[in-house]
């Protein structure tokens, strides 16, 4: 049985050396092309993902101004600094007349 | 005959196929098949096909399990087909290449992983670690559980359900936008696609090895295996459906792990982390069955005389000790090369070629033994068998021709396995 050991083993590294080699030197098979497809593609999905990211930080930061604009305005009708009706009207186009 | 009980009912059936099926592929390909073909649609279509696929295969193969309920699996019906040769080529190419390689893509993949997790590491050295660790703790003849693999079996089905859920729900359908272009539609890239598709639905075959334990086989086995692949295509449709709705095909390209991307986008850190540790949880159990069975399907071949006397060793703690060492060497060779996609394209390439041999054995076995009990007969019988091999061939001849090397390399292991088989066989004979 050894020689079928050393057939067996012998094939088998024998084929996956022959596939591995052709395969990174882009015989017939997937090419530098695609690897550079492949890093062009990543690229992408990293500024995707990145520009998601810095979009949703902009928008939380949004929120959190708005949040405490809306607080600050609540607290200065409480206190009286300001007129009851300026919180709805603050920020409408509503035309003015001088 | 191994004298096994027929217990299982359909809806055991069910929940073993499923668990058999899903594992590293749904996780660690839909990067890797949104980097090919660059398309919502045509990511989808290509899951399609590979359902259609394993259905179709699953039911064929039913058939001669249901005939020949002997454990080993395609060895066996390509032996009693077409002689101790084709037998030994199956059953070794199934051990060396289908069951070492996805071995070795688990490890790589887990490797991954548990980068993801810890921020950095070599996957190379972390792979060649996981392997030691599944050897060592093999050797120690320390079971993992029935109630482990239970559990990461409900895991598995949950997480990618909530996933699908959660993206179909969330998502805004960013990833299915684009129609299909013809520039995107490349053979190449339906080829490189579809290894992966095959790699996920792997598995299909040993769906097909329960015949000998399925009560009333003739109905419930069709049923199990058709209803179990169809729930798998669906499950997997949906989690790429919720993938696409959540990002685009350019994001997913490339990703190690598109689940926890695309959680990430629509639920934040703490979920995408919870992904991330499912996952690998999902990974271990399905690695720890590659390293359960492979050195008991060593044991059988060497029990059919198609393998050294040595594999048959069980220690004292129920361990096959040369077949685990054995494969651990194997796996362990294949897993340093850190080379995932490499590994993947190879191992379909000879798993579809031997596949297709195993399936074309439904006709010789039909014709040269008609007088075997057929508990099971294909709805369809020639007709979905034809139809079967049919799409086996054109799918073999597409990736032969866009990928040549790798076709060498299959020609030479399947080569040598059959020189080697006509060498045991004259062993045997003298």
């Amino acid at each position: 049985m050894s020689v079928v050991g050393i057939l067996v083993g012998t094939s088998l590294a024998l084929g996956c050396w022959l596939a591995w080699v052709g395969a990174r030197k882009g015989w017939g098979g997937p090419s530098l092309q695609n690897r550079l497809d492949h890093l062009e593609a990543e690229v992408k999905r990293l500024g995707g993902l990145d520009a998601r990211h810095e979009l949703d930080d902009e928008v939380r930061r949004l929120d959190e101004k708005v949040e405490f604009l809306e607080a600050l305005l609540t607290d200065r009708t409480k206190a009286g600094a300001l007129p009851a009706g300026d919180k709805e009207d603050s920020g409408g186009d509503k035309p003015r007349s001088d | 005959m191994s004298g096994m009980k027929r217990v299982l009912r359909v809806h055991d059936g069910l929940a073993i196929t499923v668990g058999i099926v899903i594992g590293a592929g749904i996780l660690r390909t839909p990067g890797l098949i949104a980097e090919y073909l660059g398309n919502g649609w045509l990511i989808l279509g290509v899951w399609v096909v590979g359902g259609i696929v394993a259905a179709l295969s699953t039911l064929v193969l039913a058939e001669m399990a249901a005939a020949l309920p002997q454990a080993g699996g395609k060895y066996v019906y390509a032996r009693e087909a077409y002689g101790p040769v084709a037998g030994f080529v199956a059953g070794w190419s199934e051990l060396l290449v289908s069951r070492a390689f996805s071995g070795a893509i688990k490890a790589v993949a887990i490797a991954e992983y548990l980068i993801i997790l810890i921020g950095s590491g070599s996957v190379r050295l972390l792979a060649v670690g996981v392997v030691v660790g599944y050897v060592i703790i093999h050797l120690g003849g320390l079971k993992v559980g029935t109630t482990f693999q239970n559990i990461t079996t409900a895991i598995k089905v949950l997480v990618l359900v909530a996933i699908a859920a959660a993206g179909i729900a969330a998502g805004d359908g960013s990833g299915l936008i684009d129609p299909i272009t013809v520039e995107r539609a490349s053979l190449l890239g339906f080829a490189l696609a579809y290894q992966s598709v095959a790699f996920a639905y792997y598995g299909w075959e040993d769906a097909a090895k329960m015949a000998e334990e399925i009560r009333d086989p003739g109905r419930s086995l069709p049923r199990i295996l058709i209803g179990g692949a169809l729930a798998v295509a669906v499950l997997y449709l949906m989690v790429n459906t919720a993938y696409l709705a959540a990002l685009t095909p350019d994001e997913m390209a490339g990703s190690e792990l598109v689940a926890r991307d695309a959680v990430q986008g629509v639920f934040g850190n703490t979920a995408a982390t919870f992904v991330v540790i499912a996952s690998l949880l999902i990974l271990i159990s399905s690695g720890n069955v590659n390293f359960l069975g492979m050195p008991r399907v060593a044991f059988g071949l060497a029990r059919s005389g198609l393998a050294p006397k040595v594999f048959q060793y069980v220690s004292p703690r129920g361990t096959p000790v040369a077949g685990l060492l054995l494969i651990g060497i194997v796996i362990l060779a294949l897993a340093s090369t850190g080379a995932l996609e490499f590994l993947i394209q190879f191992m379909m390439l000879v798993a579809i070629s031997v596949d297709l041999v195993v399936l074309s054995a439904f006709f010789r076995l039909r014709r040269t033994r008609p007088e075997l009990e057929r508990p099971l007969r294909v709805p369809g019988g020639v007709w979905t068998a034809g139809v079967t091999i049919a799409l086996y061939v054109v799918i073999l001849g597409i990736i032969v021709g866009t990928q040549p090397w790798l076709a060498v390399g299959a020609a030479v292991i399947l080569g040598g396995l059959a020189v080697a088989g006509v060498v045991t066989a004259r062993y045997a004979d003298a």
